[in-house]
């Protein structure tokens, strides 16, 4: 029996649960009626649990990857998982019939998460129309819903064969305008660029354990379900102390470096773990998952999860939900051993379907189609990236034809897309311009500081000044001030504030209700964008029932001045905005300077635009000394969580440190599995941000890229960047 | 002769120390360079932080550390470019050749059209010419390079369809970025040598000879444009230097893969190694193109030589 078990893989788990909702469902429905005392039934809380535990039981450690298994044997695995959960007055030959009924109506190996959801929906339908629910439609719904989600699913891929389709041979080049193309670092440890997980990843040179789903342009994909790509399978363990990967045999390395092999896997982890390592996808990975890899034998990875650490929703970090970049690309270990480390550095060795034969940084990537690639050849025989940090160079060479795919600014689509007869494709989330109201350091937690001396009565912040110079930041410490009070999620606080809290908060606000959005988006924008007011609107625009009214400011100049009278600064004050013009494509500068000119003439403050790049000033914001207000803002995708840049770390915040009861609820998102739950507690998070107004934001701007007629077709994945070049068609 | 250049090189060799010393300075007042080493991803114990100090010789004096560093560049090294994880020097070499291409033939073109423009606009004081030349000055004077070359781009390459947009190439690829590089330096030598050759003109020495019945053409290039030249030579030189040690406007908008984006990378990067090792090659350039310029003005002005 512990061989079927054993047998059960991951992505059977779908089908066990629905098995096993079915036996429940059709087990409630053939009930003998009436019974001489109301059956106790099965608690939502019981049920719950013993869909967790048909879960641990099917996700077994395992080092084969198993085959595709008979609807005979899930019948028997069904049998088995669910022996301990029969309900009361169903005989174990009725609810064999059952199971053999339920599997042969509905599990075939390979069935999609949708179909199998389905079928539970069809399912928990009967159970509630049965003589004696003891459920909901919609609590049964939801359990199962919660225990499949725990861990993400990896959708089936069709078979080998059918993957690898007949195509014309590659041919044609196309050309792609690139405003940053950083320098390969083929090495996790040295890469803080993202060279490999990132432009890498994008243009399908290297490959990653599994990746997102492809979507429609513009539709964001699932955050649960991943398809397979040089890990074919995976597997938690009971314990939850690892994940065991089953690697793919049979992918190669180009210009004939073999095979890869989960070594390679395995390396590729621990190298962008160990110490000193600068990387920044490893930054992202959740700190219980850094305990190291193992490897089990050629073709099995091991993932070590610290004891009580283990992340549920582990599965986002390694395709960098939101952003493609800084996903993990494997490298390949003996080409390192045999390179050495200057020369492995430069060279660049992936598994994908483009191979780099030029990759020169901040100047030309050239990558040529791997013929009969595993996974997916290229319709494209060349492939070129030109760095241009211009927009209005890009423009220009997209117009004319020297470039046929580039990221156009959406306020330039209207002049753009005419002209050029090119095609406008959504990419990734909208960009939030948001301004961090940097300086506001409340927090009593101190990670970075020395073991013993971080927990603390004030914050020491270099950046924490609270004084006239600098009169948006609020100081929580002061004598009087209700510590209690002002970390508390309720707001308004229960209690009255203090005036060292009260009156940076009406100057936020003021600063806030002097801007006309609207002006902005008008005017700056064209038209394209959305008007905005939290950091976290993304998640829940206007219009969404999450949304709340009360987070909309209103502008109001007059107001505005009033408030700030009321906080001490009927004149105004100097203060140094700082808003980088480097990463145009991203912040605009424009829109900063429509601000910082709206607060000049609507409040009477002095501004300084400190136009810095962005490398600049990012390590006053690593060592905790930011005090200035700057514009930035990343879009987030549904239920991401954005405290980590907001409560106290030893990286990088954005100027602000919230109290840990508020942190709590923000870093929720990380740890919870049910989308509906991240949701709520950032709607409890974006709460305190919109009273406190600590990250107001004015006008989201979405990413567009636009690929010129010589281009018929080109699906990218949901990410801000260029990605997926395989699926470029060229007209003819 | 040989004193002028041994006197020359001493000032240079002096210039250069007081360089490396206000380079090192600046290095130094960014603050900790292990910050630059160590980025925010990277998490270390003290004791990691403390053996990273001894490692880069932050525990020594600070005169011995800057011993250490310019012994260290005078050989060539510079440190590993934390950007690339290369050799800086490999880094600067590599991306030398674009730039001396671009501003090589940029500084024939401010040179070719600038001075004989000068000339021709002192000869023909208040005519159509002398309009021109100037007109011609003030624009390239006034009009910043960034909008001369985005304007150029997009009635040359998108509406003419004359000329590529960006790019290196072949020498369609020129034209455009030799343009918008060269055109304020031609006008400022145009300036120049228009009111050197002004100066000159209305000298006794020509009025003599033209009294004498000298040929004018004989007159303009042999006794006045050779004595006119001295002042425009000068600002040649700076122009040389200035177009060597990077163009960066002009080879951002024009992607061109030259020092100047190099240099903007590397300021943007907070590329440590690289940015000190620019800025030593280019304070290097400098010195060169000065020494030049002054070894110049002694074959050209024996008064210089002997003083």
């Amino acid at each position: 029996m512990s061989r079927l078990i054993g047998k059960l893989d991951i992505k059977h788990l779908p089908a066990f649960a629905a098995g096993a909702l079915l036996l429940f469902a059709l087990a409630c429905s053939s009930q003998p009626a009436p019974a001489p005392a109301p059956e106790p039934g099965i608690d939502p809380n019981q049920l719950s649990q013993l869909v967790q535990d048909a879960v641990a039981r099917a996700v077994p450690e395992q080092p084969d990857v198993p085959a595709p298994v008979s609807a005979d044997e899930i019948q028997r695995m069904v049998e088995v998982g669910i022996a301990a959960a029969v309900p009361e007055g169903a005989s174990p030959e009725d609810i064999a019939a059952m199971v053999e009924q339920a599997v042969a109506a509905s599990t075939q190996p390979g069935a999609s998460k949708e179909e199998i959801e389905d079928l539970i929906a069809g399912a928990v339908a009967e159970a509630s129309v049965s003589d004696q629910p003891t459920l909901s439609s919609d609590e049964v719904q939801k359990i199962v819903s919660d225990a499949i989600k725990t861990i993400p699913t990896a959708a089936p891929l069709p078979a080998r064969e059918i993957i690898v389709e007949v195509k014309p041979e590659p041919k044609g080049e196309f050309t792609v305008a690139w405003t940053r193309l950083d320098p390969l670092v083929q090495l996790y440890s040295l890469d803080n660029n993202s060279s490999v997980g990132g432009i890498g990843v994008d243009f399908q040179v290297y490959e990653g354990l599994y990746r997102l789903q492809l979507t429609e342009p513009g539709v964001i994909p699932s955050q649960e379900i991943y398809v397979p790509e040089v890990a074919e399978s995976w597997r938690v363990a009971q314990d939850l102390s690892k994940i065991t990967f089953a690697i793919r045999k049979g992918i190669q390395w180009h210009n004939g470096w073999g095979e890869l092999t989960a070594e390679d896997v395995v390396w590729t982890y621990n190298n962008s773990f160990e110490e000193g390592s600068i990387n920044n996808a490893a930054e992202s990975v959740p700190p219980g998952h850094k305990k190291g890899w193992d490897l089990k034998d050629d073709w099995t990875a091991v993932q070590n999860v610290h004891e009580g650490e283990f992340a549920p929703t582990w599965g986002v970090w390694q395709v960098g939900l939101g952003h493609l970049d800084g996903t993990y690309g494997m490298v390949c270990k003996h080409c390192y051993d045999e390179l050495g480390e200057e020369d492995f550095l430069v060279t660049p060795i992936g598994t994908g379907a483009y191979k780099a034969v030029k990759w020169i940084g901040h100047d030309e990537l050239e990558l040529e189609a791997v013929p009969d690639h595993w996974q997916e050849t290229g319709n494209v025989q060349t492939v070129r990236a030109f760095e241009m940090p211009e927009a209005a160079t890009k423009e220009a060479a997209l117009l004319v034809g020297e470039v046929d795919i580039a990221q156009i600014a959406a306020k330039r689509l209207q002049d753009i897309i005419p002209a050029s007869g090119g095609t406008a494709v959504p990419m990734g989330m909208p960009w939030p311009q948001t301004i961090y109201m940097s300086g506001n350091y409340w927090s009593k937690w101190c990670p970075d500081c020395p073991e013993g001396e971080q927990d603390l009565e004030a914050m020491p912040r270099v950046g924490f000044k609270p004084d006239a110079e600098h009169p948006w930041i609020g100081n929580p410490f002061a004598p009087g001030c209700d510590y209690e009070n002002i970390s508390s999620l309720q707001v308004p606080p229960s209690k009255p504030v203090c005036p060292e809290m009260e009156n940076a908060r009406l100057v936020r606000w003021a600063m806030s209700m002097a801007v006309d959005r609207q002006a902005i988006l008008d005017n700056v924008l064209g038209g394209y964008g959305v008007i905005s007011y939290t950091h976290l609107q993304s998640q829940f625009p206007p219009g969404d029932p999450l949304h709340k009214d009360e987070w909309i400011v209103p502008f109001d100049p007059e107001l505005a001045r009033e408030y700030l009278a009321k906080a001490g600064y009927p004149d105004g004050f100097a203060l140094t905005f700082w808003s980088n013009d480097d990463l145009a494509n991203l912040w605009d500068p424009e829109v900063s300077a429509a601000i910082a000119e709206m607060w000049r003439n609507n409040l009477g403050l002095d501004v300084t635009l400190d136009r810095s790049a962005y490398a600049s000033r990012r390590p006053e914001a690593v060592r905790k000394e930011m005090d200035v207000p700057w514009m930035q803002g990343w879009g987030l995708p549904p239920g991401s969580s954005k405290a980590i840049s907001m409560c106290a770390n030893p990286g990088i915040v954005s100027g602000i440190e919230l109290p840990e009861p508020v942190c709590d609820v923000g870093f929720l998102p990380d740890i919870e599995p049910d989308l509906d739950k991240r949701l709520e507690a950032n709607v409890e998070f974006n709460n305190y941000l919109s009273y406190w107004q600590l990250m107001p934001s004015f006008v989201t701007i979405p990413g567009y890229w636009v690929y010129n007629p010589t281009v018929t077709e080109w699906n990218p994945y949901w990410a801000p960047l260029f990605n997926h070049p395989v699926s470029v068609v060229l007209a003819e | 002769m040989l004193r002028l250049i041994s006197r020359r090189l001493a000032a240079i060799v002096v210039v250069l120390f007081a360089l490396t010393m206000i380079v090192f300075a600046l290095s130094h007042a960014t603050g900790d360079p292990r910050y630059a080493y160590m980025t925010q991803y990277t998490r270390v114990t003290s004791e990691q932080w403390e053996a990273q100090g001894r490692k880069m010789g932050l525990d020594k004096p600070l005169v011995v550390q800057y011993l250490i560093w310019v012994s260290n560049a005078a050989t060539g090294d510079f440190g590993d470019s934390l950007h690339y994880h290369r050799n800086s020097l490999d880094l600067i070499i590599e991306a030398l050749p674009a730039t001396l291409q671009l501003s090589g033939v940029a500084f024939l073109f401010a040179i070719v059209l600038g001075v004989p423009l000068g000339v021709l606009s002192a000869v023909k004081r208040s005519s159509i010419w002398d309009y021109f030349g100037r007109s011609f000055a003030l624009l390239g004077q006034s009009v910043p390079p960034f909008w001369i070359a985005i304007v150029m781009i997009y009635v040359f390459a998108v509406y003419l369809d004359w000329l590529p947009t960006s790019r290196r190439g072949d020498w369609t690829h020129y034209v455009l970025p030799v343009v918008t590089l060269g055109w304020l330096p031609a006008a400022g030598l145009l300036r120049l040598t228009r009111s050197s050759m002004l100066e000159v003109l209305d000298s006794e020495y020509v009025k003599l000879a033209r009294a004498k019945g000298v040929q004018s053409r004989k007159i303009i290039w042999k006794h006045a444009f050779r004595n006119a030249l001295i002042t425009p030579l000068t600002y040649t030189m700076i122009i040389l230097a200035g177009f060597m040690t990077g163009t960066v406007v002009t080879e951002t908008v024009f992607a061109w893969p030259g020092i100047g984006r190099l240099a903007v990378r590397a300021a943007v990067n907070v590329d440590f190694p690289l940015v000190t090792g620019l800025a030593l090659v280019f304070g290097l350039m400098f010195l060169l193109a000065s020494f030049v310029a002054d070894i110049l003005y002694g074959l050209l002005d024996p008064r210089i030589r002997y003083e």
